[in-house]
């Protein structure tokens, strides 16, 4: 027995009227220029999408350049002080070392860390300066 | 129903054909599914638009494992049941009340023509509870067997037998009653 005649005999032990409504009906059909409309419009998802994929990725590319350059701008920024020459490899320091190194900017400072024979970074200076970091003007003076 | 030709292997090879292929095959047949669900033209024709890019998204991902067919009704039942949650919100109704605003749609519907006997039936069919009218429009109309209904609708097979009986009864009841 094929489905459609299993549903027939479903039906007419429960409602004859149904099962011969069933044995009439006519399935629904869209018009041909319906049927060609849905078509096409379906078919056209493919490069809809693919469209759609592209441009999500040029936005995101577009994002990550935008953020490389504010990286690369902050870092620009933050590296224009009136840093020495020094290297600062020759010396450990510490990382809070080298931020407060990096916010005592005042030129007097600078030289004061600095030895004026030899040129490279006074470390016992520099340790001074950041035990009393409130008080390094009173140090220089 | 089923469609050998189109295996996993020949949408990897060709998803664009593939797809198609499937709209050749199922659009229409899709499309009946989705306006017996939401009763209404327009919203049925977005609604396949929708399917069928979910279809597109998803292809590449169908391994085989249902019958290709049955693959698409469950995506189209699910985006169909969505919908109807979506529009019961809006309308902030209760459950009885959105009923009424199917059958409601229905009547205002322009599409639908034919014998009155068949009006009533599809007045019937608007005010039965969700899960029944599902199973009712897939194994009245679509013909499909209870097995396949199960993978699409994720219910037992006994169960849809019941709603099914349980549809039909309702549904007699209806047409005696309006006669």
């Amino acid at each position: 027995m094929d489905n459609r005649q299993e549903i027939l005999k479903e039906l007419e032990s429960i409602s004859p009227e149904l099962a011969s409504l069933k044995k009439e009906e006519v399935q629904p059909k869209l018009s041909s220029v319906q049927t060609t409309a849905l078509k096409d419009s379906l078919k056209q998802i493919p490069e809809k999408e693919k469209g759609k994929t592209r441009k999500l990725w040029y936005k995101r590319l577009g994002v990550a350049a935008a953020a490389c350059m504010a990286i690369f701008l902050i870092m620009r920024l933050s590296s224009n002080t009136t840093r020495p020459p020094a290297d600062y490899a020759n010396v450990y320091l510490s990382n809070e070392e080298i931020v407060l190194l990096d916010e005592l900017e005042s030129d007097d400072l600078i030289q004061y860390l600095y030895d004026d024979n030899s040129g490279e970074l006074n470390v016992e200076a520099l340790e001074e300066a950041i035990m009393d970091e409130n008080n390094w003007t009173e140090l220089i003076n | 129903m089923g469609n050998p030709e189109i295996t996993p292997e020949y949408i990897q090879q060709a998803p664009e054909k593939a797809f198609n292929y499937l709209i050749d095959i199922y659009s229409e047949r899709i499309y009946w599914h989705v306006k017996r669900m939401v009763n209404n033209h327009d919203d049925a024709n977005d609604l396949v638009q929708e399917i069928f890019v979910k279809v597109w998204k998803n292809l590449s991902r169908y391994r085989g494992e249902s019958q290709l067919y049955t693959w698409v009704y469950r995506i189209a039942t699910n985006e169909c049941l969505t919908f109807l949650q979506k529009q019961k919100k809006l309308r902030t109704m209760s459950f009885d009340d959105d009923e009424l605003g199917l059958a409601d749609q229905l009547a205002t519907s322009e599409s639908i023509d034919g014998k009155a006997v068949e009006k009533k039936l599809e007045k019937a069919i608007s005010i039965l509870p969700e899960k029944q009218r599902q199973v009712f429009n897939l194994r009245y109309y679509d013909e499909m067997p209870y097995e396949q209904m199960s993978t699409v609708l994720g219910t037992s097979v006994g169960g849809l037998k019941a709603s099914y009986h349980h549809a039909v009864q309702k549904i007699h009841r209806f047409i005696e009653d309006n006669d």
